[in-house]
Protein backbone atom coordinates (compact mmCIF):
# COMPACT_ATOMS: atom_id res chain seq x y z
CA UNK A 1 0.00 0.00 0.00
CA UNK A 2 1.32 3.19 -0.88
CA UNK A 3 1.29 6.21 1.17
CA UNK A 4 -0.41 8.16 -1.46
CA UNK A 5 -2.97 6.66 -3.75
CA UNK A 6 -5.10 8.40 -5.98
CA UNK A 7 -7.74 6.60 -7.80
CA UNK A 8 -9.35 7.26 -11.06
CA UNK A 9 -10.28 11.10 -9.99
CA UNK A 10 -12.11 13.29 -12.46
CA UNK A 11 -12.42 17.13 -10.86
CA UNK A 12 -14.09 19.59 -12.75
CA UNK A 13 -14.24 23.49 -12.65
CA UNK A 14 -17.63 23.96 -12.72
CA UNK A 15 -18.09 22.42 -16.48
CA UNK A 16 -14.67 22.26 -17.29
CA UNK A 17 -14.02 18.34 -17.33
CA UNK A 18 -10.34 18.68 -16.15
CA UNK A 19 -8.66 15.70 -14.03
CA UNK A 20 -10.20 12.83 -16.82
CA UNK A 21 -9.79 9.73 -14.12
CA UNK A 22 -6.54 10.37 -12.81
CA UNK A 23 -4.32 7.73 -10.98
CA UNK A 24 -0.74 7.55 -9.05
CA UNK A 25 0.72 6.49 -6.11
CA UNK A 26 3.40 8.56 -4.17
CA UNK A 27 5.81 6.55 -1.54
CA UNK A 28 7.41 7.79 1.71
CA UNK A 29 10.91 8.70 1.23
CA UNK A 30 10.46 9.07 -2.47
CA UNK A 31 9.66 12.39 -5.08
CA UNK A 32 7.66 11.83 -7.52
CA UNK A 33 7.34 14.29 -9.89
CA UNK A 34 4.31 15.61 -12.31
CA UNK A 35 5.45 16.63 -15.67
CA UNK A 36 3.60 18.06 -18.43
CA UNK A 37 2.41 20.98 -20.45
CA UNK A 38 1.02 24.36 -19.13
CA UNK A 39 -3.01 23.79 -18.75
CA UNK A 40 -3.05 19.88 -18.81
CA UNK A 41 -4.46 19.49 -14.97
CA UNK A 42 -0.79 19.33 -12.42
CA UNK A 43 -2.32 22.05 -10.23
CA UNK A 44 -5.45 20.49 -9.90
CA UNK A 45 -3.99 17.49 -9.38
CA UNK A 46 -2.26 19.12 -6.32
CA UNK A 47 -5.62 21.11 -5.14
CA UNK A 48 -7.95 17.71 -5.58
CA UNK A 49 -5.60 16.02 -2.97
CA UNK A 50 -5.26 19.03 -0.63
CA UNK A 51 -9.39 19.41 -0.47
CA UNK A 52 -9.45 22.87 -2.41
CA UNK A 53 -11.14 21.54 -5.71
CA UNK A 54 -12.45 17.85 -4.38
CA UNK A 55 -12.84 15.42 -7.13
CA UNK A 56 -16.24 14.61 -8.27
CA UNK A 57 -15.67 11.01 -8.77
CA UNK A 58 -12.90 8.64 -7.74
CA UNK A 59 -11.02 8.16 -4.57
CA UNK A 60 -8.15 9.93 -2.72
CA UNK A 61 -6.38 7.41 0.16
CA UNK A 62 -3.74 8.70 2.36
CA UNK A 63 -2.35 6.59 4.62
CA UNK A 64 -4.87 3.78 3.87
CA UNK A 65 -8.20 6.09 4.37
CA UNK A 66 -10.35 8.06 2.48
CA UNK A 67 -9.85 11.53 2.28
CA UNK A 68 -11.90 13.14 -0.58
CA UNK A 69 -14.82 14.16 0.86
CA UNK A 70 -13.05 15.94 3.57
CA UNK A 71 -12.32 19.32 4.47
CA UNK A 72 -8.77 21.05 3.62
CA UNK A 73 -8.09 21.94 6.86
CA UNK A 74 -8.60 18.24 8.09
CA UNK A 75 -6.42 16.80 5.45
CA UNK A 76 -3.77 19.36 6.28
CA UNK A 77 -4.05 18.11 9.91
CA UNK A 78 -3.46 14.69 8.99
CA UNK A 79 -0.10 15.37 8.01
CA UNK A 80 -0.27 17.25 4.00
CA UNK A 81 1.83 19.89 3.44
CA UNK A 82 1.18 22.57 0.76
CA UNK A 83 3.58 24.43 -0.75
CA UNK A 84 1.40 25.90 -3.43
CA UNK A 85 1.95 27.35 -6.91
CA UNK A 86 2.88 30.89 -6.44
CA UNK A 87 3.99 30.29 -3.11
CA UNK A 88 0.92 32.35 -1.52
CA UNK A 89 2.96 33.93 1.93
CA UNK A 90 0.62 35.65 4.00
CA UNK A 91 1.43 39.28 3.25
CA UNK A 92 -0.23 40.62 6.95
CA UNK A 93 2.10 38.06 8.53
CA UNK A 94 5.46 38.26 9.73
CA UNK A 95 8.31 35.31 8.61
CA UNK A 96 7.57 34.36 12.19
CA UNK A 97 3.62 33.81 11.95
CA UNK A 98 3.74 32.42 8.77
CA UNK A 99 5.69 29.96 10.10
CA UNK A 100 3.83 29.50 13.61
CA UNK A 101 0.54 29.56 11.51
CA UNK A 102 2.13 26.43 9.22
CA UNK A 103 2.83 24.77 12.64
CA UNK A 104 -1.01 25.04 13.69
CA UNK A 105 -2.03 21.20 13.38
CA UNK A 106 0.30 20.60 16.51
CA UNK A 107 2.17 17.83 14.88
CA UNK A 108 5.07 16.43 16.59
CA UNK A 109 8.28 15.82 14.76
CA UNK A 110 11.31 17.60 14.08
CA UNK A 111 10.47 20.46 12.01
CA UNK A 112 10.48 23.01 14.84
CA UNK A 113 10.97 27.05 13.80
CA UNK A 114 14.99 26.75 15.10
CA UNK A 115 15.14 23.64 12.45
CA UNK A 116 13.22 25.77 10.29
CA UNK A 117 15.99 28.58 10.79
CA UNK A 118 18.85 26.19 10.55
CA UNK A 119 17.90 24.71 7.31
CA UNK A 120 17.02 28.30 5.87
CA UNK A 121 19.75 30.59 7.86
CA UNK A 122 18.35 33.62 5.91
CA UNK A 123 15.00 33.69 7.36
CA UNK A 124 16.30 34.05 10.88
CA UNK A 125 17.31 37.55 9.81
CA UNK A 126 14.02 38.52 8.43
CA UNK A 127 11.52 36.75 11.52
CA UNK A 128 9.73 40.41 11.59
CA UNK A 129 9.63 41.27 8.42
CA UNK A 130 6.23 40.75 6.69
CA UNK A 131 5.50 38.56 3.69
CA UNK A 132 5.07 41.62 1.09
CA UNK A 133 8.64 42.63 2.21
CA UNK A 134 10.09 38.98 0.72
CA UNK A 135 12.09 38.69 -2.11
CA UNK A 136 11.13 35.25 -4.38
CA UNK A 137 13.55 33.17 -3.37
CA UNK A 138 13.19 34.16 0.65
CA UNK A 139 9.08 33.62 -0.24
CA UNK A 140 9.92 30.19 -1.54
CA UNK A 141 11.43 29.23 1.82
CA UNK A 142 8.74 30.46 3.87
CA UNK A 143 6.49 28.79 2.03
CA UNK A 144 8.51 25.74 2.12
CA UNK A 145 9.33 26.34 5.66
CA UNK A 146 5.65 26.54 6.38
CA UNK A 147 4.72 23.51 5.30
CA UNK A 148 7.36 22.07 7.66
CA UNK A 149 6.26 22.79 10.61
CA UNK A 150 3.18 20.82 10.26
CA UNK A 151 5.73 18.07 10.36
CA UNK A 152 3.90 16.23 7.07
CA UNK A 153 4.38 13.09 6.19
CA UNK A 154 3.70 13.89 2.29
CA UNK A 155 4.71 17.12 0.56
CA UNK A 156 2.91 18.74 -2.29
CA UNK A 157 5.36 21.13 -4.19
CA UNK A 158 3.84 22.93 -7.02
CA UNK A 159 6.47 24.40 -8.83
CA UNK A 160 8.43 25.53 -6.05
CA UNK A 161 11.53 26.64 -8.52
CA UNK A 162 9.28 29.28 -10.30
CA UNK A 163 10.88 32.73 -10.32
CA UNK A 164 14.01 31.98 -8.53
CA UNK A 165 17.48 32.52 -9.48
CA UNK A 166 19.57 29.39 -10.68
CA UNK A 167 21.82 29.68 -7.81
CA UNK A 168 18.53 29.07 -5.80
CA UNK A 169 17.39 26.35 -7.92
CA UNK A 170 20.08 24.50 -7.13
CA UNK A 171 19.70 24.84 -3.36
CA UNK A 172 15.94 24.48 -3.57
CA UNK A 173 17.03 20.69 -5.01
CA UNK A 174 19.44 20.15 -2.30
CA UNK A 175 16.80 21.23 -0.50
CA UNK A 176 14.33 18.81 -1.61
CA UNK A 177 17.22 15.68 -1.34
CA UNK A 178 17.34 16.49 2.11
CA UNK A 179 13.76 16.04 2.59
CA UNK A 180 13.71 13.63 1.08
CA UNK A 181 16.30 11.29 2.94
CA UNK A 182 14.24 12.16 6.15
CA UNK A 183 11.46 9.62 4.92
CA UNK A 184 9.25 12.47 3.66
CA UNK A 185 7.03 11.68 0.49
CA UNK A 186 7.19 14.50 -2.34
CA UNK A 187 4.73 15.06 -5.02
CA UNK A 188 6.00 17.55 -7.05
CA UNK A 189 5.05 19.91 -9.82
CA UNK A 190 7.91 21.33 -11.91
CA UNK A 191 8.46 23.35 -14.90
CA UNK A 192 11.80 22.71 -14.78
CA UNK A 193 12.70 19.37 -16.30
CA UNK A 194 16.47 19.29 -15.38
CA UNK A 195 15.38 19.80 -11.98
CA UNK A 196 12.35 17.66 -11.56
CA UNK A 197 14.72 14.49 -13.28
CA UNK A 198 17.49 15.33 -10.76
CA UNK A 199 15.48 14.82 -7.75
CA UNK A 200 12.53 12.58 -8.79
CA UNK A 201 12.63 8.50 -8.18
CA UNK A 202 9.68 8.31 -10.18
CA UNK A 203 7.69 9.88 -12.49
CA UNK A 204 4.50 10.97 -14.34
CA UNK A 205 3.33 12.70 -17.32
CA UNK A 206 0.11 14.05 -17.86
CA UNK A 207 -1.36 15.14 -20.60
CA UNK A 208 -5.29 16.59 -21.34
CA UNK A 209 -5.81 15.64 -17.75
CA UNK A 210 -4.94 11.93 -17.89
CA UNK A 211 -1.95 10.37 -17.21
CA UNK A 212 -0.02 9.68 -20.72
CA UNK A 213 3.87 7.97 -18.78
CA UNK A 214 4.80 6.46 -15.91
CA UNK A 215 8.13 5.09 -15.02
CA UNK A 216 11.80 6.29 -14.43
CA UNK A 217 12.45 9.58 -14.98
CA UNK A 218 15.84 8.21 -16.53
CA UNK A 219 13.65 7.04 -19.43
CA UNK A 220 12.36 10.49 -19.86
CA UNK A 221 15.87 11.91 -20.56
CA UNK A 222 16.67 9.77 -22.57
CA UNK A 223 13.45 8.95 -24.49
CA UNK A 224 13.19 11.72 -27.05
CA UNK A 225 9.95 10.76 -28.84
CA UNK A 226 8.12 10.55 -24.60
CA UNK A 227 9.61 14.48 -24.33
CA UNK A 228 8.60 16.15 -27.74
CA UNK A 229 5.25 14.20 -27.98
CA UNK A 230 4.41 15.22 -23.90
CA UNK A 231 6.71 18.27 -23.03
CA UNK A 232 7.06 19.69 -26.20
CA UNK A 233 10.41 20.02 -25.62
CA UNK B 1 -16.81 80.92 16.81
CA UNK B 2 -14.97 80.84 20.05
CA UNK B 3 -12.39 78.48 21.35
CA UNK B 4 -15.40 76.68 22.99
CA UNK B 5 -16.90 75.28 19.56
CA UNK B 6 -14.20 73.97 18.68
CA UNK B 7 -13.60 71.87 21.68
CA UNK B 8 -16.57 71.27 22.28
CA UNK B 9 -17.23 69.86 18.24
CA UNK B 10 -13.94 68.62 18.29
CA UNK B 11 -14.79 66.25 21.59
CA UNK B 12 -18.38 65.64 20.69
CA UNK B 13 -16.99 64.29 17.24
CA UNK B 14 -14.67 61.71 18.93
CA UNK B 15 -16.91 60.48 21.03
CA UNK B 16 -19.71 59.81 18.03
CA UNK B 17 -16.42 58.58 16.03
CA UNK B 18 -15.61 56.22 19.08
CA UNK B 19 -19.21 55.08 19.25
CA UNK B 20 -18.60 54.67 15.07
CA UNK B 21 -15.55 52.72 15.83
CA UNK B 22 -17.58 49.87 17.44
CA UNK B 23 -19.93 49.52 14.82
CA UNK B 24 -17.59 49.77 12.26
CA UNK B 25 -14.82 47.57 13.78
CA UNK B 26 -17.37 44.80 12.97
CA UNK B 27 -18.54 45.81 9.83
CA UNK B 28 -14.93 45.75 8.24
CA UNK B 29 -13.71 42.65 9.81
CA UNK B 30 -16.73 40.36 8.82
CA UNK B 31 -16.13 42.03 5.37
CA UNK B 32 -12.61 41.39 5.05
CA UNK B 33 -12.78 38.02 6.61
CA UNK B 34 -16.42 36.51 5.39
CA UNK B 35 -17.03 38.81 2.28
CA UNK B 36 -20.14 39.68 4.10
CA UNK B 37 -21.79 43.30 4.02
CA UNK B 38 -23.77 43.18 7.02
CA UNK B 39 -26.25 45.82 7.11
CA UNK B 40 -27.93 44.42 10.11
CA UNK B 41 -25.00 45.69 12.43
CA UNK B 42 -26.29 49.23 13.41
CA UNK B 43 -29.77 47.49 14.08
CA UNK B 44 -27.83 45.21 16.44
CA UNK B 45 -26.34 48.58 18.07
CA UNK B 46 -30.01 49.87 18.45
CA UNK B 47 -30.81 46.31 20.05
CA UNK B 48 -28.31 46.54 22.61
CA UNK B 49 -29.67 49.87 23.24
CA UNK B 50 -33.17 48.29 23.96
CA UNK B 51 -32.01 45.95 26.04
CA UNK B 52 -29.44 47.88 27.97
CA UNK B 53 -32.30 50.65 28.57
CA UNK B 54 -34.64 48.49 29.96
CA UNK B 55 -32.29 46.61 32.05
CA UNK B 56 -31.27 49.90 33.69
CA UNK B 57 -35.25 50.65 33.74
CA UNK B 58 -34.93 47.49 36.08
CA UNK B 59 -32.32 48.62 38.44
CA UNK B 60 -29.69 46.94 36.52
CA UNK B 61 -25.87 48.46 36.86
CA UNK B 62 -25.57 50.35 33.59
CA UNK B 63 -22.24 48.70 32.67
CA UNK B 64 -23.52 45.40 33.32
CA UNK B 65 -26.91 46.49 31.21
CA UNK B 66 -24.52 47.66 28.18
CA UNK B 67 -22.58 44.18 28.62
CA UNK B 68 -25.77 42.68 28.93
CA UNK B 69 -27.39 44.16 25.40
CA UNK B 70 -24.04 43.01 23.70
CA UNK B 71 -24.35 39.02 25.23
CA UNK B 72 -28.12 39.38 23.77
CA UNK B 73 -27.20 40.61 20.61
CA UNK B 74 -24.22 38.42 20.17
CA UNK B 75 -26.41 35.29 20.58
CA UNK B 76 -29.29 36.68 18.29
CA UNK B 77 -26.05 37.71 15.45
CA UNK B 78 -24.94 33.95 15.89
CA UNK B 79 -28.62 32.36 15.36
CA UNK B 80 -29.12 34.35 12.19
CA UNK B 81 -25.43 33.63 10.96
CA UNK B 82 -25.31 30.44 11.72
CA UNK B 83 -28.94 29.21 10.50
CA UNK B 84 -28.64 31.60 6.97
CA UNK B 85 -25.55 34.27 6.45
CA UNK B 86 -22.92 31.32 7.10
CA UNK B 87 -23.93 29.79 3.10
CA UNK B 88 -23.96 33.44 1.47
CA UNK B 89 -20.14 34.05 2.24
CA UNK B 90 -18.70 36.28 -1.06
CA UNK B 91 -21.65 36.10 -2.45
CA UNK B 92 -22.63 40.09 -1.69
CA UNK B 93 -26.15 40.05 -3.48
CA UNK B 94 -27.80 37.59 -1.11
CA UNK B 95 -25.96 38.51 1.73
CA UNK B 96 -26.62 41.84 1.37
CA UNK B 97 -30.12 41.40 0.74
CA UNK B 98 -30.44 38.56 3.86
CA UNK B 99 -28.80 41.31 6.30
CA UNK B 100 -31.14 44.27 4.93
CA UNK B 101 -34.10 41.99 6.17
CA UNK B 102 -32.76 41.15 9.29
CA UNK B 103 -32.42 45.07 9.81
CA UNK B 104 -35.79 45.78 9.13
CA UNK B 105 -36.91 43.02 11.14
CA UNK B 106 -35.26 44.03 14.09
CA UNK B 107 -36.50 47.34 13.39
CA UNK B 108 -39.61 46.22 12.88
CA UNK B 109 -39.71 44.21 16.41
CA UNK B 110 -37.81 47.12 18.26
CA UNK B 111 -40.81 49.04 17.10
CA UNK B 112 -43.13 46.53 18.04
CA UNK B 113 -41.89 45.48 21.78
CA UNK B 114 -40.85 49.30 23.11
CA UNK B 115 -42.94 51.20 20.88
CA UNK B 116 -42.05 54.58 18.76
CA UNK B 117 -41.32 57.37 20.63
CA UNK B 118 -37.36 58.01 21.37
CA UNK B 119 -36.19 57.02 24.70
CA UNK B 120 -33.55 59.24 26.40
CA UNK B 121 -30.40 57.43 28.13
CA UNK B 122 -28.99 59.20 31.22
CA UNK B 123 -25.63 58.58 31.65
CA UNK B 124 -24.52 56.41 34.40
CA UNK B 125 -24.35 58.30 37.98
CA UNK B 126 -21.02 60.07 38.27
CA UNK B 127 -20.46 60.61 35.10
CA UNK B 128 -23.35 63.20 34.48
CA UNK B 129 -21.45 65.84 34.81
CA UNK B 130 -18.60 68.27 33.19
CA UNK B 131 -15.45 69.01 33.67
CA UNK B 132 -14.72 72.63 33.61
CA UNK B 133 -11.21 74.32 32.70
CA UNK B 134 -10.92 77.55 32.50
CA UNK B 135 -14.13 78.58 30.45
CA UNK B 136 -14.40 75.43 28.59
CA UNK B 137 -16.55 72.53 29.57
CA UNK B 138 -16.11 68.85 29.07
CA UNK B 139 -18.88 66.52 29.14
CA UNK B 140 -17.36 63.82 31.64
CA UNK B 141 -19.59 60.67 29.80
CA UNK B 142 -17.66 61.73 26.25
CA UNK B 143 -14.42 61.54 27.88
CA UNK B 144 -15.75 57.88 29.31
CA UNK B 145 -16.85 57.19 25.85
CA UNK B 146 -13.50 58.11 24.46
CA UNK B 147 -12.05 56.15 26.77
CA UNK B 148 -13.74 52.91 26.69
CA UNK B 149 -13.64 52.43 22.96
CA UNK B 150 -9.99 53.09 22.97
CA UNK B 151 -9.36 50.57 25.43
CA UNK B 152 -11.87 48.18 23.03
CA UNK B 153 -9.75 49.00 20.00
CA UNK B 154 -6.63 48.15 22.46
CA UNK B 155 -8.06 44.73 23.16
CA UNK B 156 -8.79 43.76 19.54
CA UNK B 157 -5.92 45.15 18.35
CA UNK B 158 -3.69 43.23 20.88
CA UNK B 159 -6.19 39.65 19.92
CA UNK B 160 -5.37 40.35 16.07
CA UNK B 161 -1.59 41.23 16.09
CA UNK B 162 -0.74 38.93 18.97
CA UNK B 163 -2.50 35.78 19.54
CA UNK B 164 -2.91 32.86 17.10
CA UNK B 165 -6.61 33.44 16.93
CA UNK B 166 -5.21 36.71 15.38
CA UNK B 167 -2.77 35.38 13.22
CA UNK B 168 -5.80 32.76 11.75
CA UNK B 169 -8.19 35.40 11.18
CA UNK B 170 -4.99 38.02 9.24
CA UNK B 171 -4.28 35.12 7.56
CA UNK B 172 -7.41 34.45 6.36
CA UNK B 173 -8.35 37.80 5.56
CA UNK B 174 -5.23 37.87 3.05
CA UNK B 175 -5.98 34.20 1.60
CA UNK B 176 -8.87 32.25 2.97
CA UNK B 177 -7.79 29.03 1.22
CA UNK B 178 -4.63 29.03 1.66
CA UNK B 179 -5.68 29.36 5.40
CA UNK B 180 -7.47 25.95 5.01
CA UNK B 181 -5.18 24.15 3.30
CA UNK B 182 -2.51 25.03 6.21
CA UNK B 183 -5.03 23.73 8.69
CA UNK B 184 -7.04 26.52 9.86
CA UNK B 185 -10.29 25.87 10.69
CA UNK B 186 -11.97 29.07 8.56
CA UNK B 187 -15.28 28.42 10.18
CA UNK B 188 -14.42 29.15 13.54
CA UNK B 189 -12.66 32.00 12.75
CA UNK B 190 -15.05 33.42 11.12
CA UNK B 191 -17.62 31.99 13.75
CA UNK B 192 -15.97 34.07 16.68
CA UNK B 193 -14.99 37.63 14.56
CA UNK B 194 -18.67 37.49 13.53
CA UNK B 195 -19.70 36.68 17.35
CA UNK B 196 -17.11 39.73 18.64
CA UNK B 197 -18.70 42.04 15.61
CA UNK B 198 -22.19 41.65 16.85
CA UNK B 199 -21.02 41.97 21.03
CA UNK B 200 -19.18 45.16 20.67
CA UNK B 201 -21.99 46.75 18.30
CA UNK B 202 -24.67 45.45 20.81
CA UNK B 203 -22.61 46.98 23.91
CA UNK B 204 -22.02 50.42 21.95
CA UNK B 205 -26.21 50.49 21.97
CA UNK B 206 -26.49 51.39 25.72
CA UNK B 207 -22.95 52.93 25.96
CA UNK B 208 -23.99 55.49 23.13
CA UNK B 209 -27.25 56.24 24.16
CA UNK B 210 -26.38 59.16 26.44
CA UNK B 211 -25.13 60.47 22.76
CA UNK B 212 -27.58 59.52 20.43
CA UNK B 213 -30.56 57.84 22.72
CA UNK B 214 -32.69 55.47 21.02
CA UNK B 215 -35.17 55.24 18.70
CA UNK B 216 -36.60 53.70 15.83
CA UNK B 217 -35.04 54.07 12.73
CA UNK B 218 -31.64 55.00 14.33
CA UNK B 219 -29.91 52.78 13.28
CA UNK B 220 -31.16 53.31 9.57
CA UNK B 221 -29.01 56.97 10.10
CA UNK B 222 -25.75 55.51 11.32
CA UNK B 223 -25.64 52.87 8.51
CA UNK B 224 -24.63 55.37 5.62
CA UNK B 225 -21.74 56.74 8.72
CA UNK B 226 -20.88 53.66 9.51
CA UNK B 227 -20.01 52.57 5.72
CA UNK B 228 -18.51 55.74 5.23
CA UNK B 229 -16.02 54.78 8.12
CA UNK B 230 -14.96 51.59 6.10
CA UNK B 231 -15.19 52.80 2.58
CA UNK B 232 -12.82 55.59 4.03
CA UNK B 233 -10.73 53.07 6.59
CA UNK B 234 -10.48 50.22 4.01
CA UNK B 235 -12.42 47.50 4.07
CA UNK B 236 -10.81 44.93 6.20
CA UNK B 237 -8.26 47.08 8.32
CA UNK B 238 -9.20 47.50 11.96
CA UNK B 239 -6.52 50.25 11.74
CA UNK B 240 -8.57 51.77 9.18
CA UNK B 241 -12.00 51.52 10.84
CA UNK B 242 -10.01 53.32 14.00
CA UNK B 243 -9.16 56.23 11.93
CA UNK B 244 -11.98 56.10 9.88
CA UNK B 245 -14.59 56.36 13.24
CA UNK B 246 -12.51 59.18 13.99
CA UNK B 247 -12.65 61.22 10.78
CA UNK B 248 -16.28 60.65 9.78
CA UNK B 249 -16.66 61.33 13.38
CA UNK B 250 -14.71 64.79 13.14
CA UNK B 251 -16.24 65.59 9.65
CA UNK B 252 -19.88 64.88 11.53
CA UNK B 253 -19.84 66.87 14.39
CA UNK B 254 -18.10 69.75 12.57
CA UNK B 255 -20.19 69.55 9.36
CA UNK B 256 -23.64 69.63 11.38
CA UNK B 257 -22.70 72.80 13.15
CA UNK B 258 -21.20 74.55 10.42
CA UNK B 259 -23.04 73.87 7.32
CA UNK B 260 -26.18 71.86 9.31
CA UNK B 261 -28.06 72.03 5.95
CA UNK B 262 -24.99 70.28 4.31
CA UNK B 263 -24.67 67.38 6.75
CA UNK B 264 -24.29 64.95 4.51
CA UNK B 265 -22.31 66.29 1.61
CA UNK B 266 -19.82 67.39 4.13
CA UNK B 267 -19.50 63.71 4.89
CA UNK B 268 -19.84 62.25 1.14
CA UNK B 269 -17.57 64.57 -0.47
CA UNK B 270 -14.41 62.91 1.32
CA UNK B 271 -16.33 58.92 0.93
CA UNK B 272 -16.11 60.11 -2.98
CA UNK B 273 -13.03 61.60 -3.07
CA UNK B 274 -11.41 58.51 -1.41
CA UNK B 275 -13.33 56.50 -3.69
CA UNK B 276 -11.77 58.16 -6.61
CA UNK B 277 -8.19 58.18 -6.01
CA UNK B 278 -7.75 55.53 -2.97
CA UNK B 279 -10.58 53.14 -3.65
CA UNK B 280 -8.57 50.44 -1.43
CA UNK B 281 -9.79 53.01 1.58
CA UNK B 282 -6.66 54.63 3.55
CA UNK B 283 -5.48 51.16 5.16
CA UNK B 284 -7.05 49.00 2.80
CA UNK B 285 -4.95 46.92 0.78
CA UNK B 286 -5.25 47.86 -3.31
CA UNK B 287 -8.15 46.51 -4.72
Amino acid sequence: MSLLEVDDIHTYYEHSHILQGVSLQAESGRVTALLGRNGVGKTTLIRSVIGFTPPRTGGIRFSGESIERLPSHTIARRGVGLVPQGRRVFPSLTVEENLRLGGLPGRAGRWTLETVYTMFPRLRDRVANYGGQLSGGEQQMVAIGRALMSNPVLLLMDEPSEGLAPLIVRELERTMCALKETGLAIVLVEQNLPLALAVADTAYIISKGRVVFHGDPQTIRTDDEVRTKYLGI
Amino acid sequence: MGLQFYVQNALGGLAYGSLLFLIASGLTLIFGLMRIINLAQTAFYLLGAYVGLTLVAHGTNFWLASVAGGAVTMVLGLAVYSAFLHRYHADHLTSLLLTLGFALILDDGVLAVWGGDPRSIAPPPGLAGSIHIGTLVFPEYWLAVIAISFTIAAVLFFALQRTMLGVMIRASVDDEEMARGLGVDVNRAFFVVFAAGAFIAGLGGLLGGPITSAYPGLDGEITPLAFAVVIVGGMGSLTGALVGSLLIGLVNAFGKAMFPELSYFTIFVPVALIMAFRPQGLFGRKL
